[in-house]
């Protein structure tokens, strides 16, 4: 499996200290090419591409290299190997040239195990590889685009096989088409998340699907009425004031509500206190009795509708299968699809009991919940708060049912654009360092980025923070059914299996929220 | 949570494929045709095939046998539930209404 991460550096040319690193190459060596290109550029920010190929043609006077594959005049030369290395005309010539035999002669291939040593595998900057890795062409965006698209985990610090794999620098053609690069990149992360998204969409359409399913079976079977006694409460209710009715639904809501308070505290405090195991094996109970009782009311509708003739022995049996292999595949072991069913079919089902009560008792409830929410995730003694930074102090995962794509990546990572920005940041860097001499910069260059990692890192909190606001708040909806799920806000604890498992995750929650807000839809409304 | 069965070893492998079986003697064939179709692909290409295969096989066999016996206890169920009477009404969850 390569897993290794791979950023794609982007290189922007509107950086002062590149630019006069550069010049300062230059003026050591004045047959350099592009060092013009790059005064040029810093001159007129807004140069095109057209506009600098015009300009470095107008510079005759300047000794103009062949490129070292086709002979070609060359204007790009080898990063790594700076001015004694080959020239090329472009980076189709480089890629070739690479695979023809630059790959071994080239001098970054000695550095760039020291560097990896040294950072610790900073793959932000550098492009990893493991040796036994197919040689790509350098420079060749597209060919680092395509491969970063098998990796399993990008940019995660954690990453085992960083520190191993000796690290390149990515290799960049200076410095004309480097706003390209930019998009391109964005295009690429665009993707990456559209697919996670694609990915996670489907299995909630699905429980949607499913829970309306349920809720129109059981409008068919009118004898066989799970919420017989609260639909009394709203006959007996039904000549006193609407005002009284609302107050009725409203308590009842607020009975649920209170139900689902004590339990999301109880787990925090049951977390808080490290009784891991109590807690696993109350969401076990919840989770059989979810799938037995659940899945009892919604197998005899079911019966009384089709009129199936059914005898308990078949029927227990039934449901004890279904209910026990549930159980272990979701908190054991079992094949990935199996266990996303098993979780896709709970969250319907208990979307299904939610529909049970009165809509307007539902609808209250909701609101309710989504109130509740807010408070207890930004609330400064909100238990889903304690929850997650419990979590955090103390490195311990919470124990959860989550849905879990099997793709790639932590959705609770620092956000996307922090890391995104960062990642350019120190390509550029990068491209300042490797544009002037590299060895003579590298020292300063990797204290650097660190500082700016490091500064990315702090600044980046307030983006946890708003992740925070959104991670609990699953949490919280999925408490609210007593299936708390959590999402491990800091990546650092994470073994290697489960961040190379990890995909985009939802809570259960999210899928019961939903669904219950369709399907209660459908109970009133034919579509 | 699942694991990736690429990454376990031969051994953890094994030992799941027995545990998987022996959960499955609690009256769980269903376990069973998950153990045969999570394991099945698994049988090929490792050095302890033959022993997976060996408690595919059990498993293969308890969950057709479970299947034949259920299904022949359904099929005498649904055919002559009328004939036994009141010992029908007893065991059947739901009375069917007559039309």
């Amino acid at each position: 499996m390569s897993n290794n991460p791979l950023s794609i550096s982007q290189d922007t040319n509107n950086n002062d200290i590149e630019t006069s690193t550069n010049r300062t190459t230059i003026n050591g060596d004045s047959s350099y090419r592009e060092s013009d290109t790059n005064t040029i550029n810093e001159e007129s920010q807004t140069a095109t591409l057209g506009n600098i190929n015009i300009s470095t043609l107008e510079l005759s006077d300047i000794v103009i290299r062949a490129c070292s594959n086709c002979g070609e005049p060359a204007q790009y030369l080898c990063i790594a190997c700076g001015q004694s290395g080959p020239r090329y005309c472009s980076s189709k010539c480089q890629s070739e040239d690479w695979t023809k035999g630059h790959s071994i002669t080239c001098s970054k291939v000695t550095r760039a195990s020291q560097l990896s040593n040294g950072e610790g595998g900073d793959e932000r900057i550098n492009a990893v590889r493991t040796s036994n890795n197919k040689v790509y062409g350098r420079g060749n965006i597209a060919q680092f685009i395509n491969k970063r698209k098998t990796y399993v985990q990008r940019g995660n610090p954690t990453s085992p096989s960083s520190a191993t794999g000796p690290s390149f620098t990515n290799e960049i053609p200076l410095p004309t088409n480097q706003f390209d690069l930019f998009d391109e990149d964005q295009v690429d992360e665009f993707k990456y998340y559209m697919q996670q998204v694609y990915k996670i969409i489907k299995p909630v359409v699905l429980c949607i699907l499913l829970s309306v399913l349920w809720v129109k079976i059981s409008i068919l079977a009118p004898n066989l009425q799970p919420q017989q006694p609260t639909q009394q409460i709203i006959d007996s209710s039904e000549n006193a004031p609407e005002s009284t009715q609302i107050f009725n639904n409203f308590l009842k809501a607020a009975f649920i509500i209170g139900n689902i308070i004590v339990v999301t505290i109880l787990i925090v405090i049951l977390f808080k206190y490290g009784f891991i195991k109590i807690l696993i094996g109350f969401f076990m109970v919840v989770v059989l009795s979810l799938l037995g009782f659940m899945g009892y009311l919604l197998l005899m509708t079911i019966l009384q509708v089709f009129q199936i003739p059914m005898d308990y022995a078949t029927l227990s049996f039934a449901l004890w299968n279904f209910a026990a292999v549930g159980l272990i595949s979701v908190f054991w072991k079992g094949p990935l699809l199996l266990q996303q069913t098993y979780l896709t079919i709970m969250s319907s089902l208990m979307a299904f009991s939610l529909t049970n009560l009165p809509s307007l008792t539902t609808w209250i409830l909701l609101a309710l919940l989504a109130i509740w929410d807010l408070i207890a995730v930004l609330c400064p003694f909100g238990p889903l708060r304690i929850l997650v930074e419990s979590s955090r102090n103390e490195e311990r995962e919470i124990p959860a049912l989550l849905y879990s794509v099997n793709a790639v990546w932590l959705m609770a990572s620092p956000g996307l654009s922090n890391q995104f920005t960062s990642s350019s940041f120190n390509s550029l860097r990068q491209s300042l360092s490797s544009a002037s001499s590299f060895q003579a910069t590298s020292g300063e260059e990797i204290p650097l980025s660190e500082n700016i990692r490091y500064n990315r890192g702090e600044g980046g909190e307030g983006e946890v923070d708003e992740n925070l606001s959104q991670i609990p708040r699953r949490q919280s909806s999925s408490l609210s059914r007593q299936q708390p799920q959590s999402q491990l806000a800091n990546d650092d604890s994470i073994d290697d299996e489960e961040v190379e498992r990890s995909g985009l995750k939802l809570g259960l929650g999210d899928f019961v929220f939903y669904s219950v807000l369709v399907a209660q839809a459908g109970k009133r409304y034919y579509f | 949570m699942p694991p990736n069965l690429s990454k376990t070893t031969p051994s953890e492998i094994l030992s799941l494929c027995k545990k998987f079986f022996y959960i499955g003697l609690l009256f769980l064939p269903w376990l069973w045709v998950v153990n045969v179709i999570y394991m099945w692909p698994l049988t090929k290409h490792s050095d302890i095939g033959k022993e997976i295969k060996k408690y595919l096989y059990y498993s293969m066999a308890g969950a057709l046998f479970w299947l034949i016996a259920l299904s022949t206890w359904y099929g005498i169920f649904v055919n002559q539930r009328i004939t036994w009477g009141e010992f029908a009404d007893k065991i059947i969850v739901i009375p069917i209404r007559g039309t």
